[in-house]
């Protein structure tokens, strides 16, 4: 499949730079899940593939508290499956090529679908008929190779691939935004024939009829 | 020889003396605040519903029994009826924010609790300094929504608030251009706000509903009658129209808007929810305006809005509300009674010739007991 796909063009949330955000913290997490594994000391492919597994996932979950603004964690029933979202678009990420995923992966969640009815959704239509799912290719020697963005259709073919680069520079471009206006309160000075004497000891009766000390 | 007789003291019993010219059109305001019905007010004080009505119309001068009989029922000093009413609270004056189910007597007494509300300020203009009418007017010659935008952007404009940022507290831009906001009306979910152009500027707020950002949205859209209808009838469908949509364009200026709104994802409901706390407008309210602005089409704003109507937002609090800024003026000028300025709340009571009951039902303060005045010297003792 041609590499011609953008994704930001289909997705505005998909912006090449969340995107590498991600991928990258994705590859780095799993490569430290490489660098602990110890064989010799009895570990297999098996504890491999869940310790990178569940780092892939404490990274997405860290990524979130620190970026609230554009991405989430899709609550899911079962704990070990990780959905995120990208200004509110559903994602999920399977080791396996990208022409070639694992068949439960072509299906949405239920969180997935929870999340399509948030994007205007109530009467049963999905908004975004399509999935997208981060397909994570390693080498031989176990590290990260490549992530593919693919989208599937709702038959689990895949229609759109886009290989997310590594490492892209983070943009320092903020959008302009105008400052608020804060008005002070409205303050009432007293006419001169109402303006209280000089303070006296005796005043306290006086306050007294404002119902406020 | 005649035998001396005493003269009955019909007069001498009654507390007070009428001295002046008994005013119908007050009898109607106390009523129609009390919720009375003519027939019913007319049972309360042993009279004929022909004779009230005789009475408000100004054709019949009640017995001063009948006056004390009103007061008491109605909860006014009898002296309430001898007075004129300086700024009355005509139809022509107020508009209305409300479904159409609202019933006309729910009019009737907010009318009639913004004329007493009006008088109560106007009794504390004589004692403080209330910031100068300052409402610019703008009416509509070719009635576009384009007109409106622009009347409201000038309105900003006028009172500096430029057209580029988001008002953090909408009352307060009011308030100092001398509007006053009254936040408390009767208890009915029918009628939204209302407000009335005359000399004293009021905007009254139902807070019934608690949702703050719609607070906000009714400030804005009363204040769009009173910049774009004065002196005209409010209430049609086209009136209502422009007050929403300058409402819109006063909290949300169209090119700061439509910028804040592209940068997110317009189909997720954080980005909306984001807008609303910066925008400090309900998310209807952002839907709305991002669908008259041509920023969403027709199907997403229809999706929109069902899901708003699933969740109850429509009708109820939203999520997410804004912090509000309570009004000021009113509340801050009775406060400073006693305190700032030598009039307590009890003297403006007097004044006004307002029972306690009514003083706190008219202005939501209550008048705590004037304590006796201790003297500073003490005699000596013989």
């Amino acid at each position: 499949m041609p590499d011609t796909f953008k994704p930001w063009e289909r997705q505005p949330a998909f912006t090449a730079e969340r995107l590498s955000k991600i991928v990258t913290a994705l590859r780095d997490a799993r490569d430290d899940a490489l660098n602990t594994y110890e064989p010799l000391k009895g570990e297999t492919n098996w504890s491999l593939g869940s310790s990178k597994y569940d780092r892939s996932k404490f990274c997405i979950r860290e990524m979130s508290r620190s970026n609230p603004t554009w991405l989430s964690i899709v609550p899911e029933r079962s704990v070990q499956r990780c959905t995120f979202a990208i200004d509110g678009i559903p994602v999920r990420f399977y080791h396996q090529g990208a022409d070639d995923p694992p068949g439960k992966y072509t299906l949405s969640t239920e969180g997935e679908d929870r999340q399509y009815q948030m994007l205007f959704e109530v009467d049963g239509v999905p908004f975004f008929p399509t999935l997208f799912r981060l397909a994570i290719k390693d080498y031989a020697t176990g590290k990260a190779e490549s992530i593919t963005l693919v989208e599937f259709d709702n038959t689990g073919a895949v229609i759109n691939e886009y290989s997310i680069p590594f490492g892209v520079a983070s943009s320092n471009v903020i959008p302009l935004e105008a400052k608020p206006v804060n008005l002070g309160p409205v303050t009432l000075e007293p006419v001169e024939s109402e303006r209280p004497d000089e303070q006296t000891g005796n005043d306290e009766s006086d306050n007294s009829n404002t119902g406020t000390k | 020889m005649t035998k001396a007789t005493t003269p009955i003291p019909v007069q001498s019993e009654l507390l007070w003396e009428p001295r002046q010219v008994f005013w119908g059109a007050r009898l109607q305001i106390a009523r129609e605040f009390k919720e009375h019905t003519q027939k019913m007010l007319a049972d309360k004080v042993s009279a004929s519903p022909a004779l009230v009505s005789l009475c408000e119309a100004g054709i019949k001068n009640p017995s001063s029994d009948l006056v004390q009989a009103f007061g008491e029922v109605l909860g006014f000093e009898p002296e309430f009826f001898y007075h004129e009413v300086e700024d009355m609270f005509h139809e022509e004056q107020c508009s209305f924010r409300h479904r159409r189910s609202a019933r006309e007597h729910e009019k009737a007494k907010i009318r009639a609790h913004a004329t007493l509300i009006g008088m109560v300020i106007g009794r504390l203009k004589s004692f403080l300094k209330f910031p100068v009418q300052n409402i610019p007017h703008f009416p509509l010659s070719r009635r576009t929504a384009s007109e409106v935008e622009e009347a409201a952007e000038a309105c900003r404009k006028h009172w500096n608030l430029g057209i580029d940022g988001p008002i953090m507290q909408i009352g307060r831009a009011f308030e100092h251009a001398g509007v006053i906001i009254v936040p408390h009306l009767v208890k009915t979910t029918k009628i939204d706000a209302f407000s009335r152009c005359g000399p004293t500027a009021v905007i009254f707020l139902n807070k019934t509903i608690h949702s703050e950002s719609r607070w906000n949205f009714d400030i804005a859209h009363e204040g769009g009658h009173l910049v774009m209808h004065p002196g005209i009838e409010t209430g049609s469908i086209e009136t209502e129209r422009e007050a929403d949509r300058f409402a819109s364009a006063f909290l949300m200026p169209r090119k700061a808007f439509s910028r804040d709104f592209s940068v997110g994802d317009a189909a997720d409901w954080r980005h909306i929810f984001a807008l609303k706390r910066r925008w400090q407008a309900s998310a209807g309210a952002i839907i709305r305006r991002a669908y008259d602005l041509g920023l969403i089409d027709a199907v997403r704003y229809r999706k929109a809005y069902k899901h708003m109507s699933f969740h109850k937002w429509t009708v109820s609090r939203e999520p997410e509300e804004p912090a509000f800024q309570e009004p000021e003026i009113l509340s801050g000028a009775l406060m400073s009674l006693g305190n700032r300025v030598k009039t307590t709340l009890d003297d403006l009571r007097q004044q006004l010739h307002f029972k306690p009951e009514t003083f706190r039902e008219v202005t939501g303060v209550v008048v705590p007991p004037a304590k006796l005045k201790l003297s500073p010297v003490i005699s000596f003792s013989r």
